[in-house]
């Protein structure tokens, strides 16, 4: 039973015609090359895309250079730099969650903007390869702690207010049992499931956490990281801190919404999603614990760079535009961020009190803070540098085993930097 | 093949599986439904509670102790989906890609299915083992190689490079090639005899007899190229372009998720789906999959 060919023939014939009409269906990108009137932004937020917003209506009225600015969902969105720049597609300018060595080539050098007196960039913030800058920080995160207020005031407990005055962990951990056994709440506290916010445990405890050696391979931590590391599995008993967290991946951010846990963890980006999002209770930023020292994990939101291809004049224009001060007050105060740069007056505009004040916190809380605070991210800066990258932090399951008891802190210390190491191989 | 030896075989069991009496009928018959019922309470309660969630205002989400109705009904997480992005744009271009690659796979998998079941030849051959083997590698594998492919095409950006890759299907080749099978052959020669071409013939009469396996494929490839995410978010640049799992997943950040406004975008992209599954599942559940005469 063949087919016969005139069969054969009609069946290619409609081949042949489905692709073509699918090709001729599909509009081409390359359309704009070679003029500057329009650039693409791409970058990635749930929330704070505002700012950008206003600023690119501001910049095409000024250098009559449309902005089209593209909302990458976070999941995916490095692999869809990585494809993009295969297929010669990279965006003019982004922000990107970090610097991928695939297209780490194609960037341009934003030393001119970076170096610029007025803008008064945090230089030790920046993505700089000798004298050539890669990367400047769109805005800077640090983690810090919440507490549950109106459990506090039921309890009638103090807490300080002023990073100056700030409590130890002890302190806290104490003041925050005192409030759950008198509010008759579930947990003292609830703690970001994350290698970066470990880290600032680490730090105010004193440790040096986990520090790249000169040849770049990560170093057996010091002692006082190691018992500040078997401190932390001993608060996961089901009372002090929830199991579940560290290890079954339970939300604390819902835990401490359910107003049944006194603090919480975790970092300046939760501030605009409690002013909306808490309405059961009274909930403050306070300061971060020192024992003794003041830190905190210092990390950068997005990484803003400006891609060398065609339209590159045009692309780095523009990054020029969001760093000048003026407009970089305004995309900090719109969007929600800690500045980059120094000696802006912000005016954020939440309605919220509590929500005005945490922000006037961590910006005193990062003034005050230890060095160390923004280590975590210069270790990866420079393994990017390096031609190198970490893909999966090994901590966190590190960790999970320490807290069920699988493992002593020893062993979790050196398969964590066993772990970072083979993967800088 | 499977199929075309069930019948005779159920037939034969028929009358010795019914020895018992009436009541051990009933007890069975309840002892049945009952675990059908636990399974649509097992799958039906999280939805129902998701769905209902969707009405809670943020700041009711999570408060202690859970409620399952919420006490003050709002639609804001639903008016801020669908004002955070482009809602109805991208639930257009998702709806094209999802109807015109369901379109297109129905027709590829069908005329393939059907030249695998009722033609013999040695490239045929090779040709069903090439189908085959595309099931053998993750997606993941063969990305990188498929996005060069839709590039040199000249898809890149565009929805029809959503579509293409997507129209082979081997789950689609097979449901139709092992439904060929069991179509007997003197149908066909029956066909040949009248003197039916062999393109009206698989129109005209194979693809009426296919309709249950159509209606079938189409809600399966319909579900895929809606719930697609990763491909599309490579394959398009332009946010005129964008699906609809784009928007929804741009509302998922790398610090934070906007629950409420998720559970609204999320209900909203659910509804084509449930739609098209209403109105498709009565051809597919009364559908005598045994079509034609019975050998």
């Amino acid at each position: 039973m063949g087919i016969s060919a005139t069969v054969r023939k009609g069946y290619l014939a409609a081949g042949v015609v489905a692709v073509l009409a699918l090709g001729a269906c599909s509009s081409g990108s390359d359309s704009a090359s070679g003029d500057a009137k329009s650039i693409t932004f791409w970058f990635s937020t749930s929330a704070q895309a505002q700012g950008y917003t206003d600023l690119a209506k501001e910049f095409e009225a000024k250098e009559g250079i449309k902005v089209e600015i593209v909302n990458v969902p976070n999941e995916g969105y490095q692999d869809k730099l990585r494809q993009a720049a295969q297929a010669n597609s990279l965006p003019d300018t982004a922000s990107v969650p970090s610097i991928d060595t695939l297209w780490v080539n194609q960037l341009q050098d934003l030393s001119s903007i970076a170096n610029a007196e007025a803008n008064k960039i945090n230089k030790d913030l920046i993505t700089a390869q000798d004298s050539k800058v890669l990367a400047i920080p769109s805005d800077v995160t640090a983690a810090g702690l919440f507490i549950n207020k109106s459990l506090f005031d039921k309890a009638k407990v103090a807490y300080p207010t002023d990073p100056s005055q700030t409590w130890t962990w002890d302190e806290f951990l104490a003041a925050a049992t005192k409030v759950r056994t008198a509010a008759n709440a579930k947990y003292d506290l609830v703690y970001d499931n994350s290698p970066a916010r470990i880290r600032s445990w680490i730090y105010t405890h004193g440790g040096k956490g986990f520090q790249l050696a000169p040849d770049t391979t990560f170093a057996a931590p010091d002692a006082t990281t190691v018992q500040a590391l078997a401190d932390f599995a001993k608060l996961n008993d089901d009372k002090v801190m929830p199991k579940s967290v560290w290890t079954s991946g339970a939300d604390p951010n819902a835990l401490f919404k359910s107003g049944q846990v006194v603090a919480y963890y975790s970092g300046v980006w939760q501030v605009a999603d409690f002013a909306k999002g808490i309405t059961d209770f009274e909930w403050a930023s306070v300061p971060t614990p020192a024992q003794p020292v003041h830190a905190t994990d210092i990390n950068l939101g997005g990484k803003v760079v400006a891609f060398n291809n065609d339209k590159a004049a045009a692309g780095k224009k523009w990054v020029d535009f969001i760093f000048q001060p003026a407009n970089y007050t305004k995309l900090a105060q719109t969007n929600g961020y800690l500045p980059i740069e120094s000696g802006l007056t912000l005016n954020y505009p939440f309605e919220k009190q509590a929500a005005k004040d945490a922000f006037a916190l961590y910006i005193k809380e990062m003034e005050m803070a230890d060095p160390i605070s923004a280590s975590g991210q210069a270790n990866l800066t420079k393994l990017l540098l390096a031609g190198k990258s970490i893909q999966e932090d090994p901590t966190k399951a590190e960790m999970a085993k320490f807290i069920n008891g699988e493992q002593d802190v020893q062993k979790t210390v050196d398969n964590i930097v066993a772990g970072l190491n083979q993967q800088i191989g | 093949m499977a199929i075309a030896t069930r019948p005779p075989a159920l037939r034969r069991t028929k009358p010795n599986a019914r020895p018992g009496s009436r009541t051990g009928d009933l007890a069975r018959k309840i002892a049945a439904s009952s675990v059908m019922w636990l399974l649509v309470v097992a799958y039906g309660f999280p939805t129902l509670w998701f769905v209902i969630s969707s009405f809670k205002p943020a700041g009711k989400l999570f408060s202690y102790p859970l409620t399952f109705f919420p006490e003050n009904p709002t639609i804001d997480g639903y008016v801020e989906a669908w004002t955070s992005f482009d809602f109805a744009r991208y639930f257009i271009n998702t709806l094209l890609v999802a109807v015109a690659a369901t379109l297109l796979t129905i027709v590829a998998s069908a005329a393939a299915g059907y030249a695998l079941a009722k033609y013999q030849s040695w490239w045929l051959k090779i040709f069903a083992v090439c189908i085959l083997l595309t099931t053998m590698l993750p997606g993941e594998t063969i990305l990188a190689p498929l996005f060069l492919v839709v590039r040199n095409l000249g898809l890149y950006n565009s929805l029809s490079g959503v579509v293409v890759p997507a129209v082979i299907t081997a789950t689609g080749t097979f449901m139709f090639r092992q439904f060929f099978v069991t179509v007997p052959n003197d149908l066909l020669e029956a066909a040949r005899i009248d003197g039916s071409g062999e393109i009206s013939t698989f129109i005209r009469i194979m693809m009426p007899l296919a309709k249950p396996i159509i209606l079938t494929l189409a809600i399966f490839s319909f579900q895929w190229r809606w719930n697609d995410y990763l491909w599309p978010l490579i394959i398009l640049n332009d946010p005129n372009q964008f699906t609809l799992q784009i928007g929804v997943a741009s509302i998922i950040g790398a610090q934070n998720v906007n629950w409420s406004v998720l559970l609204g975008a999320s209900v909203m992209s659910m509804v084509p789906l449930v739609a098209i599954y209403l109105v498709f599942q009565k051809y597919v559940m009364n559908a005598d999959i045994n079509a034609g005469l019975k050998d």
